[in-house]
């Protein structure tokens, strides 16, 4: 085989490949865009236990995950720390969350839809600013009442005046904007009076025993009352992290032991701590 | 002498409850947490069960509805601190749930002993 044709076999059989490499980054807008059209669409069921309610849905990207499309994990986790590619993602992920919005509305059907966008894709100006281009182009105005965005990979130690300038310009097109915190997270002080409504934090790859999680969680709901913040939990996988969630104070808490993922959010869920210990669903 | 089993994942609270009731003569063992005291549970076959709510690895709920569903006539006290969610809390839904009764914490220890003798004569 020619050195050439190698060359070009090599390049196809790298594009055929399933798609658990990171990005490739002799080609890189090729490679990220294939990527994107990869990506499925799934929706997690928050609960709201003082209204005893499922009423909100987190919008998850997620990737075939190795040699199996039924293998799928979050997107973000394959798409690495390349902001580019973080940027394309947080969009299409925005984009679909309004396409989904829009037809629950159309149902009138009043659910809030969840969207989730890195800190990296805010903090760059010209990233931030085509985010918001599609929140103004794309979004119905009425629709905006029933979106949340959620900022994840928030580093430590942002200040508020900085919190500001990225949080300001979101307002104007969702209901709110919540902060993905890492659960060690003790302070909370710069989000009051930042324009974020809750503070929050994901478990669900959280690798430490349920007695460490239980602690952090009570201290992350302390810290964040003591702020006077409200709180949400993601990716509870057992009855127990549920109860210590809620003894800890957290007013949204989803994950596993709660609700399975669902591809599409339906309609307003009732749902009591009753229905936590519900025999016939398997929890965590 | 009755045997009683107490689950808490408290190590203070529960060695203040094994010494309220080993002050009245009764035999205790303890347990960390709700798997571990189900484990007890099945081994030491104890005539009362006195369990926390909050709990990791297996919290208190499901270990009364577990050890309920061994031995229907088990009895079992649900002691909790907190967790007053809305109009419910978890004693209210422990006590619907499976328990003979309940003691919210901060425990009055005179009280707590009446409701244990309560219990245990029952």
């Amino acid at each position: 085989m020619a050195m050439s044709d190698r060359s070009n076999a090599a390049k196809t059989a790298r594009r055929n490949a399933p798609s658990a490499n990171r990005l490739d980054l002799s080609d890189p807008d090729a490679r990220i865009n294939e990527m994107l059209g990869q990506v499925s669409y799934c929706y997690r069921p928050s609960w709201d236990p003082a209204r005893s309610v499922i009423a909100a849905y987190l919008c998850v990207p997620m990737l075939p995950d190795g040699t199996s499309d039924a293998q799928r994990r979050e997107a973000a986790l394959i798409f690495g720390d390349d902001a580019s590619a973080i940027e394309k993602l947080d969009v299409a992920v925005l984009r679909h969350a309004i396409s989904v919005l829009e037809g629950l509305m159309r149902d009138k059907r009043k659910l809030l839809v969840t969207t989730p966008v890195h800190f990296e894709t805010l903090a760059v100006a010209v990233h931030r600013q085509r985010y918001i281009e599609v929140l103004r182009t794309k979004l119905a105005s009425d629709a905006a009442s029933l979106l949340v965005i959620e900022l994840v990979n928030v580093p430590d130690g942002v200040p508020q005046a900085r919190l500001l300038e990225i949080t300001s310009p979101l307002r104007a097109h969702a209901r709110a904007v919540i902060a993905r915190l890492r659960p060690e997270t003790a302070e909370f002080g710069q989000f009051a009076g930042s324009r974020i409504s809750a503070v929050g934090c994901d478990l669900s790859r959280h690798t430490g025993s349920e007695t460490t999680m239980m602690q952090q969680m009570a201290r992350f709901g302390r810290g964040a009352a003591k702020a006077g913040m409200a709180t949400y939990l993601r990716g509870v996988r057992s009855l127990s992290l549920t109860t210590a969630a809620l003894g800890a104070g957290f007013a949204h808490i989803d994950g596993d032991a709660i609700a399975a993922n669902v591809d599409q959010p339906r309609g307003i869920v009732e749902f009591s701590l009753f229905d936590l210990y519900d025999s016939t669903t398997p929890k965590g | 002498m009755q045997k009683i089993l107490v689950i808490d994942d408290n190590l203070v609270v529960r060695n203040t409850i094994v010494q309220i009731l080993e002050s009245e003569g009764y035999e205790v063992i303890s347990a960390e947490d709700g798997r571990r005291g189900l484990y007890v549970f099945r081994s030491e076959r104890p005539d009362l069960v006195v369990t926390d709510i909050i709990m990791p690895e297996k919290e208190g709920i499901e270990t009364i509805r577990d050890i309920r569903g061994e031995v229907p006539d088990a009895k079992i006290i649900a002691i909790s601190g907190g967790g007053r969610i809305g109009n419910t809390d978890f004693l209210k839904i422990a006590r619907q749930l499976g328990a003979s009764d309940i003691v919210a914490k901060p425990l009055d220890p005179d009280h707590f002993l009446d409701v244990v003798k309560n219990c245990l004569a029952a």
